[in-house]
C-alpha cells in the first residue's frame, strides 16, 4: 500500500498539493480547518471536492490562492506545486500573476463577487487590460467572445449593462466568462451552482464541462451535492473535518465507497432510499474543529468504529490503484 | 369532514411596485401568485416545486395568513379565510403553522427553548397554563431534543437542532396544516436526513397535512404524495407524485424534472435532458397566452394567443398545456 503523496507515478501533475495545513488562531483556540491535505490534479481533469459545511473545502483552495485572511489564518505546513512553482512560497506579485491568469476562481454567489457599479463589459475586461495590457478596443472584442462562449444571448447589447440587470444564472455565466478570458490552466469553482435553480444548475455544469473538454482546462468543482459530482466529475475527493478521507475515480467511488463517511453520506440521500422507508440518517453532529484531535475524525458517528479507530493516525492510503481511503479498517481489509 | 382540508380558488397575490425613477415612475404589479387553484386533502403532503421567483413562498405565506390575496380565496376546513373576524382568526391561526428555511432567523435569540415552545401554547391558549411545562417536555422529546437543553438559547444549538426547535414550535399549537418552505436547505447534508425523517414520522403519527416546498426534487418526492409544479405564478401540472415524477406531461415540468441530478454517475452521463432556453420572464408583464410559450420547445402559434385549460392526463393528474391532447408535447419519461 502506498501513502498518497499527491502526484502520479512519474508523470508531472498540473497541481500537486502535499500535507497542507491551514489553521485559524482564534480567541476560542486553534481551528484546524485544513489538517494535512494531499492530492494531485492532472491537466484537463475535473476533480470534485465534496464534504459537508465546514469540512475545509473552500479553505483548502483559498490557501493555494493566497486568499486566506492572515491573521487569524496561518498556513502551518505544506507544498503546492503548480506549473513548477510552489504556490505557498511565491511572492505576492507572483501570486497576483498566477491568480486570475493561470488559475481562475468562480464563487457561489456571483452578486457579491461582481461589482454592482461597473458594467459587465468593464469587469470582464479588467483581467485583460491589467494582466495582458490589451487596449480598450482589443479587450472589448475578447470580452464579447467570452460572453458568447458562455452562452449570453444578445451579448453586444447586454455587455454594457450593470450586473443587477442579469439573473442569477446569467451572473454566474458572467463570472465564468471573466475567469476564462485569460485562458487559465485551472478553474476552481466553489459551489458555482448552489444558489441556482435546478434547470440553471444543469446549464452551468454543461457549460463548465464543455469548456473543460474543448480547452483542456482542469477544473476543481467544490460542492456538497453528490448528484453534481456524479454528473460532471472525473475524480472525487471527499473531505471530512479538514482532511481528505477518500479519493477515487467517480464511478469507483459511487460503485464501492471505501470510507464509511462516504458510504453513510450516499445512503442518507432520499434518492437512494427505498420508497416508503425512512432515510438512513447519519447519527450525531458534524465535528468540532477546535483544538487537537486524535484518531479518526469520523469515529464518533461511524457504525464500523472499533477501539483502535480512536487513536490511530488515519492517513490517506491507496487500497486499489487510484482509490485511496483514510479508514484504517478499509485499509486492513476488515470492511 | 368531507372535502379537502385546504383549498385555494383562483388565488391571486400581487405586490405593488414602482417602475422607473422620479417623475416618470409608474405603478406596476408583481403578479407573484396569479390564479392558483389547488386542493390538499387532510393527512396528505403536497410538494410544490418550480424555479426561483415563481411564487412558491408567496403562495405559502398566503396560506398561513402572512399575505393577503388581491382576489380569489383560501378555504380551510371548508371555510373561507377571507374577512374573518378577530375571534375567528384567533381560532384559525394556531391551526396553520409555517416552518422556514432559516431556523436561526425564525427563533427569538433571547428566548430559551422552553420559552419558545411555551409561548405559542400560552398566546393561543391551546394548552391550560398548568399543563404547559409537561407539554413542552413532551414536544421536546417528540422532535428529538434532549430535555436537559430546555434552558438553552438558540445560539447554543447546531443548525439541525435549531430546525428541530422551529418544528417543535410550529407543532406547539397542534396545527392541522404545516407549510414548510425549504426546511432543510440550510442544513448540512449529513443532518438533512435526520430532519426529513422527523417530518415523515410526524406525517405518519400525527396525520399532519403539509405543503412542502423545496428546490431539492428528491426530497420533495420522498415526502410528498402529490406534486404541483408552478411556473410564473401559475400551476402548470399537478398530480400524484409517482405519476408526475415518472412521466411529467407539461413541457416545463419535464424540463425541470429532467434537470435534477442523482448520485449515479452512469445514469447522469447518459440520460437525456431537456434544455430550457432563455430566462424566466418578469412577473410584472407575464407573456400572453401560455406563460411558458417564449421558452417552450413545443410551442405553436396558438400558444401565444390563448391560455391553456387543464387537461386530464391520468387519474387525478392534470396539466395546463394545449398541445397535450394533440400528442405534441414530449412524453419521454424521466425516471428518478
Ligand atoms: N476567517 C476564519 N476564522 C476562523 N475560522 C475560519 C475562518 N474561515 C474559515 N474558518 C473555519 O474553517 C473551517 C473550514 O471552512 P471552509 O469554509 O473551508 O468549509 P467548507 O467545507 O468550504 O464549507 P461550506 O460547505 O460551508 O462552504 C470551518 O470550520 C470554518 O469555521
Ligand atoms: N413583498 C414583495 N414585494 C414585491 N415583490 C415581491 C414581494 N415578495 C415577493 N415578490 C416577488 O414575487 C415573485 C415571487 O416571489 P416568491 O418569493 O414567492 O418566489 P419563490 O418561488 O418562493 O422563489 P425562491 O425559490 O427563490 O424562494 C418574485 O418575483 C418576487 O420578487
Ligand atoms: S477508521 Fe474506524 S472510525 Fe474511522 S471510518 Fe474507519 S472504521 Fe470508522
Ligand atoms: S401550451 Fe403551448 S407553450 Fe404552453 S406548454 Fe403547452 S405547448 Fe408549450
Ligand atoms: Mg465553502
Ligand atoms: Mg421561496
Amino acid at each position: 500500500m502506498r501513502r498518497v503523496q499527491g502526484g502520479k507515478r512519474g508523470q508531472m501533475a498540473l497541481l500537486e498539493v502535499s500535507n497542507l495545513r491551514t489553521w485559524f488562531h482564534t480567541r476560542e483556540g486553534v481551528v484546524r480547518a485544513v489538517d494535512g491535505v494531499s492530492f494531485a490534479l492532472e491537466a484537463g481533469e475535473m476533480l470534485g471536492v465534496v464534504g459537508e459545511s465546514g469540512s475545509g473545502k473552500s479553505v483548502t483552495f483559498y490557501s493555494l490562492l493566497g486568499l486566506v485572511p492572515v491573521p487569524p489564518g496561518r498556513i502551518e505546513s505544506g507544498r503546492a506545486l503548480f506549473e513548477g512553482c510552489d504556490l505557498l512560497q511565491i511572492s505576492s506579485q507572483g501570486m497576483r500573476n498566477v491568480r486570475g491568469r493561470r488559475i481562475a476562481m468562480v464563487f457561489q454567489d456571483p452578486m457579491t463577487a461582481l461589482n454592482p457599479y461597473m458594467t459587465v463589459a468593464a469587469q470582464v475586461a479588467e483581467p485583460l487590460t491589467v494582466h495582458e495590457g490589451l487596449s480598450h478596443a482589443e479587450a472589448r472584442v475578447r470580452v464579447l467572445e467570452a460572453l458568447r462562449a458562455v452562452g449570453i444571448q444578445d451579448a453586444e447589447r447586454r455587455m454594457d449593462l450593470y450586473p443587477h440587470a442579469f439573473s442569477g444564472g446569467m451572473r454566474q455565466r458572467v463570472m465564468i466568462a471573466m475567469a476564462l478570458t485569460t485562458n487559465p490552466a485551472l478553474l476552481v469553482a466553489d459551489e458555482p451552482t448552489t444558489a441556482l435553480d435546478v434547470t440553471v444548475q444543469s446549464q452551468i455544469l454543461d457549460l463548465i464541462a464543455g469548456l473543460q473538454r474543448n480547452r483542456g482546462m482542469a477544473v476543481v468543482l467544490i460542492t456538497h451535492d453528490l448528484g453534481v459530482v456524479a454528473r460532471a466529475c472525473d475524480r472525487v475527493a471527499v473531505m471530512y473535518a479538514g482532511r481528505i478521507v477518500e479519493s477515487a475515480r467517480t464511478e469507483a467511488l459511487f460503485d464501492r465507497p471505501r470510507h464509511p463517511y462516504t458510504e453513510a453520506l450516499m445512503d442518507s440521500l432520499p434518492s437512494t432510499a427505498p420508497a416508503g422507508a425512512p432515510l438512513r440518517a447519519i447519527p450525531g453532529m458534524p465535528p468540532d474543529l477546535l483544538g487537537e484531535r486524535s484518531g479518526c475524525p469520523f469515529a464518533p458517528r461511524c457504525t464500523h468504529a472499533v477501539d483502535r479507530c480512536r487513536t490511530a493516525e488515519c492517513a490517506l492510503v491507496e487500497t486499489e490503484p487510484g482509490h485511496a481511503t483514510a479508514c484504517i479498517r478499509a485499509q486492513a481489509g476488515e470492511w | 369532514m368531507d372535502g379537502p382540508l385546504l383549498e385555494t380558488k383562483d388565488l391571486c397575490v400581487w405586490f405593488p411596485v414602482r417602475r422607473g425613477r422620479g417623475l416618470g415612475a409608474k405603478k406596476a404589479m408583481v403578479r407573484a401568485v396569479d390564479g392558483v387553484s389547488l386542493q390538499v386533502a387532510a393527512g396528505e403532503t403536497l410538494g410544490l416545486v418550480g424555479e426561483s421567483g415563481c411564487g412558491k413562498s408567496t403562495f405559502a405565506r398566503t396560506l398561513v395568513l402572512l399575505e393577503k390575496p388581491v382576489s380569489g380565496e383560501v378555504l380551510f376546513e371548508g371555510r373561507s379565510l377571507r374577512g374573518l373576524g378577530a375571534r375567528e382568526l384567533r381560532r384559525v391561526r394556531p391551526r396553520l403553522q409555517m416552518i422556514f428555511q432559516d431556523p436561526y432567523a425564525s427563533l427569538n435569540p433571547r428566548m430559551t427553548v422552553a420559552d419558545a415552545l411555551a409561548e405559542p401554547m400560552i398566546v393561543h391558549g391551546t394548552v391550560p397554563r398548568a399543563e404547559v411545562p409537561a407539554a413542552v417536555a413532551r414536544l421536546m422529546e417528540r422532535v428529538g431534543l434532549a430535555r436537559r437543553t430546555m434552558r438553552k438559547y438558540p445560539h447554543e444549538f447546531s443548525g439541525g437542532q435549531r430546525q428541530r426547535i422551529a418544528i417543535a414550535r410550529a407543532l406547539a399549537t397542534e396545527p392541522r396544516l404545516i407549510v414548510a418552505d425549504e426546511p432543510v436547505s440550510a442544513l448540512d447534508v449529513s443532518v438533512q436526513a435526520q430532519i426529513i425523517n422527523l417530518l415523515r414520522e410526524l406525517q405518519a403519527e400525527m396525520g399532519l397535512t403539509m405543503v412542502f416546498i423545496s428546490h431539492d426534487l428528491s426530497v420533495v418526492r420522498h415526502l410528498s404524495r402529490r406534486i404541483a409544479v408552478m411556473y410564473l405564478g401559475r400551476i402548470v401540472e399537478e398530480g400524484p407524485a409517482e405519476a408526475v415524477f415518472a412521466e411529467p406531461r407539461h413541457p416545463y415540468a419535464h424540463a425541470l424534472l429532467s434537470a435534477a441530478m442523482t448520485p449515479d454517475p452512469r445514469r447522469e452521463r447518459t440520460r437525456p435532458r431537456i434544455p430550457l432556453p432563455g430566462e424566466p420572464p418578469s412577473p410584472i408583464d407575464p407573456p400572453s397566452g401560455c406563460r411558458f410559450h417564449p421558452r417552450c420547445p413545443m410551442a405553436g402559434p396558438e400558444c401565444a394567443l390563448r391560455g391553456p385549460e387543464a387537461e386530464s392526463c391520468g387519474p387525478d393528474h392534470r396539466a395546463w398545456c394545449m398541445r397535450l391532447s394533440a400528442g405534441k408535447a414530449d412524453d419521454a419519461s424521466v425516471s428518478f
